[in-house]
Formats: C-alpha cells, sequence, structure tokens
C-alpha cells in the first residue's frame, strides 16, 4: 500500500475537526513547523502516531488550511489562516446553528455564564465601548 | 400478453424457489448444529453464499436437471404437476377430476387473470407491487448518490492495487464500498485518534473487501426491488448479514491474532455511535449496521468468546453441502416449472374431466 504523495485539488471545508483544530492551534503557536515538530508539542498522552500526524497535516492542506513546502526531505507546514478569523469564522457558526443566527443570544448566555469573573465582565464592557466609539467616530 | 406470460411465470418459479432456499437452509442450520462446524461461521456464510449463488443459478440448474431426468428416466414426469396428474389417473388420489385440474391449473389461472386485465384487484396488486419496486430502485438510486458523494468528499489516504482507504469528516462508522472501478474504505477521520481503534476498523473493513461481501451486498441490494414483499427473501438477508458479521469477525481474529476482548470492546463502542442513522443503509458494509447492530452485536460478541480460534476451514463439508444444496434447487426449480399441457396423462385427466362433465349435463337433463 502507498501513500499519495501528490495533494489533489482543494476541497473547501469552512470548520476544523476537533483533531485537527488541535494542529492547527499548535502551527499557529508555532507560526511554521514540520509533522514532528507539531507532535512534539502535544501532550505525551496522545501518543499519536507519526503517519496520522502526517495525514491530519495533508488533509488540512488539501482543505486549505495550511500550505507547505519542502526543506530537504522534511515538509514544513505554515497556516494559511489567522487564528482570529478562524474565532470569528467559528463564533459566526455557533451564532448561526445554536442562536438562531442572533449573536446577541450567543453573548447574553456567555455573560450568564456563572465562570465569568468581575475581571473577564469589565474586560467584556471594554470591548463593547470601545467598539461603539469606533463605529460611532 | 404472450411474451409476458413467461416472463411472470419464470418470476413466480423463482421465488417459489427462494422459499425453498430459505427452507433448505434452515434445514442445512439444524444439521449444522449437530456439527463441528456449530460455531465456525466463516464456513456456515461459505455456505450460505453457495446457497444464494445456487439461488441465483436455479434456472440454469433446472434446465440441467430436466435433461438429465430425461436421460435417466426417459418418459417419466419430473414437474410436480406431471407426478401429480399420474398419482391421479393411478387413482392415488380421491378428488373429482373438475376440482383435480381446477386446483392443478390455479397458478395458471392467477396469472391468465393478473394479465387479462379484467379483475381491478390484480391490476391494484399488481400496481402496488411496481410501485413499491420502483420506490426502492429510487432508494438505491438515492444510496448510491450519497455514498459517492461521501467518497468525492473524503481524502484520499493510502491507496493499494485495488482499494482505496479514504478519510472522511462527515462519518461516524467505518464502512466498505465498491465503486464501477476502486473498492473504498471509508474511516472516520477522528479514528485517527485511536490507533487501537483504527487497526480494528482497517482489519474489519479489509476483511469484508477481501471476502467479496461489498459485492455481495450489491447483488441483494439490486435483488430487493424484485423480491421485497417476499417474507423468504428477508429472513434470506438477515441471515447473510449476520454471518457475514459473524464470520468477518471470526476471521479477523484467527487471521490477525487480535485480542478478542479488546476487538469485542470496540465493537460496542461503535454500536453506541450507530444511534444517528447518517450514512446509507445500503450498498455498503459498515463494522457496524445501524438497524440491526443491537440484534446482531449481542450474537458477534457471544460468537468471538466461543467461536474456534483460528483452525481450519472445513472445506469438505462446505463442499458436500453445496452439492446438496445444487442437487436440492435444480430439482426443485426443474419440479416446479410449467410443462407443456399436451402429455399423454394431462390429455387423459382432460378426457376423464370431459366425461365427468358430459355426466353431469346427461344426469341434470
Amino acid at each position: 500500500m502507498t501513500t499519495p504523495r501528490a495533494m489533489r485539488k482543494k476541497k473547501t471545508t469552512n470548520l476544523l475537526t476537533e483533531v485537527e483544530l488541535e494542529f492547527m492551534n499548535e502551527l499557529w503557536s508555532l507560526g511554521e513547523g514540520s509533522v514532528r515538530d507539531v507532535l512534539d508539542r502535544l501532550p505525551p498522552e496522545r501518543n499519536l502516531a507519526y503517519t496520522s500526524g502526517a495525514t491530519i497535516l495533508r488533509i488540512l492542506d488539501e482543505k486549505g488550511f495550511v500550505e507547505s513546502r519542502k526543506d530537504g526531505k522534511t515538509l514544513i507546514y505554515r497556516p494559511l489562516l489567522d487564528k482570529d478569523r478562524y474565532q470569528a469564522r467559528s463564533l459566526q457558526n455557533l451564532s448561526r446553528t445554536l442562536f438562531d443566527n442572533t449573536p446577541a443570544s450567543l453573548v447574553a448566555r456567555l455573560v450568564d455564564d456563572a465562570g465569568l469573573s468581575e475581571a473577564d465582565l469589565e474586560d467584556i464592557r471594554a470591548l463593547v465601548e470601545r467598539r461603539l466609539q469606533n463605529d460611532s467616530g | 400478453m404472450t411474451a409476458v406470460k413467461p416472463v411472470l411465470d419464470a418470476y413466480l418459479e423463482l421465488n417459489f424457489v427462494l422459499i425453498l432456499s430459505v427452507v433448505l437452509w434452515f434445514a442445512a442450520r439444524f444439521v449444522l448444529s449437530r456439527t463441528s462446524m456449530r460455531l465456525s461461521f466463516s464456513d456456515q456464510f461459505r455456505l450460505l453464499r453457495a446457497l444464494v449463488l445456487c439461488l441465483m443459478l436455479s434456472p440454469l440448474l433446472a434446465f440441467g436437471a430436466a435433461h438429465l431426468f430425461e436421460l435417466l428416466w426417459p418418459g417419466q414426469p419430473m414437474a410436480i404437476g406431471d407426478v401429480a396428474v399420474a398419482a391421479y389417473l393411478r387413482g392415488e388420489i380421491a378428488l373429482p377430476a373438475t376440482q383435480f385440474e381446477t386446483l392443478l391449473n390455479t397458478r395458471q389461472r392467477w396469472v391468465e387473470a393478473a394479465l387479462d386485465g379484467r379483475s381491478v384487484w390484480a391490476i391494484a396488486a399488481l400496481a402496488a407491487l411496481a410501485l413499491v419496486s420502483a420506490m426502492l430502485v429510487i432508494r438505491v438510486i438515492w444510496a448510491a448518490l450519497q455514498i459517492r458523494q461521501t467518497v468525492l468528499d473524503s481524502f484520499l489516504w493510502k491507496r493499494s492495487a485495488k482499494v482505496d482507504v479514504r478519510l472522511s469528516d462527515h462519518i461516524k462508522v467505518p464502512f466498505a464500498v465498491r465503486g464501477l472501478r476502486r473498492r473504498h474504505v471509508i474511516l472516520p477521520s477522528n479514528l485517527l485518534n485511536d490507533r487501537h481503534e483504527l487497526r480494528f476498523a482497517i482489519a474489519h473493513e479489509f476483511q469484508h473487501v477481501r471476502s467479496g461481501d461489498v459485492e455481495w451486498e450489491l447483488v441483494l441490494e439490486f435483488l430487493r426491488p424484485l423480491f421485497f414483499w417476499n417474507p423468504a427473501y428477508h429472513i434470506l438477508r438477515y441471515q447473510f448479514e449476520r454471518l457475514r458479521e459473524l464470520g468477518c469477525d471470526q476471521a479477523i481474529v484467527a487471521r490477525r491474532r487480535l485480542d478478542t476482548v479488546d476487538y469485542a470492546k470496540c465493537l460496542l463502542d461503535y454500536c453506541a455511535r450507530t444511534v444517528s442513522r447518517e450514512r446509507p443503509q445500503v450498498l455498503n458494509v459498515a463494522l457496524v449496521n445501524g438497524s440491526k447492530a443491537k440484534r446482531v452485536l449481542r450474537q458477534r460478541v457471544i460468537a468471538l468468546a466461543d467461536g474456534p480460534k483460528g483452525g481450519h476451514p472445513l472445506h469438505a463439508m462446505v463442499l458436500s453441502f453445496s452439492l446438496i444444496f445444487a442437487i436440492v434447487l435444480a430439482w426443485g426449480s426443474a419440479s416446479l416449472r410449467e410443462t407443456d399441457g399436451w402429455s399423454q396423462d394431462r390429455l387423459m385427466l382432460s378426457t376423464v374431466v370431459n366425461l365427468e362433465r358430459l355426466e353431469r349435463r346427461n344426469s341434470g337433463n
């Protein structure tokens, strides 16, 4: 059995699976890296096979979330999507699918959450006020 | 109508042979339960496939059997109708001739009633059958399109000479399927997280591919629109799916020396995930099958625990039973055939019927 070397055409997907997100988080922290670099940053108990890691990064490449370049015999992967942009996309999806496309409901749920501290709420207030000032200015 | 009648006759005969196959299978199971094949589900599955093959080839087998019978016992009746007429003429059946002839021609009468278009009920029944058949054909096409989309949306992981292993974000249960040219093993992409489960899933689906189960699934599913109304089809189908999974599990454990308990745990885990039925239920062979998973799972776990660990396949026994199946179905199929109505015995019966009618008319006058 052989592993396909060349990537096929990009497949458009908006969201990452759980394990892909885990890998993207490591790549966002690294800036760029090889399969080994990403695997080394995962908790030891994950015990993920090298081939599995390579496959996950190849799929991310095929989905258009990362790009790869050759460095000697090693493939180096670099995120094509900023973490901020993915966070926004993910929240939009959450708002659409779970909060009837009303972001206010999403924020209300977040604010009602007992897990938020006073400082967190102050930060949120500051963010909202800054956004309102920017919009009116 | 003359062109349709032979087709309808052949179709009815095939349905009778299907019922005979089920009776034969349960008889074989009764015998097998007293032999060393009792818990060898791989061998039982091979036997069942031989039976289904004999069933599909039954028109050819019947043709061969009829010619062989004619060579060995020339002039002797083989069709069940002719045997009954001969027995009647010998005085072994105590019935008035007209009543016996009516009974004998029941099938012919029904076929003619269905085809002459005068009975509203017959037309309604035929229309309902055609409608359900059409719906089942649409269901198969729909499942094929869904599977094609799943394959197109998946990511090629590994490729061998005949099989592509692909990863999909949209499925929860691994399955094997075949396209026009290649076979595909589709795995949920989250399986990459767990080496253990990945190994079991690949072993299981590759065993299905190796045994040709994907092709058998296609054949049986394509037969559904023709035989959906016949309970024998559903019984045979259930037996087939049950033995396919039991045999596959046993073959993997024997071949790969996998730990039985770990493998059974993996099955239970997957069963829990098949509550949502996002995958097409036909045209593919999955690790666990949604609608029947619970029913078959208990048997699978027990079979894994109690079944033989390895050992040689029982070729001689499978071959002997397959030969018996072929002979019985060939004989059964040939016996059910409609023969021409102009044999010596049939002419004599017709004469007796006419005489009986004449006598009745004379006594009435």
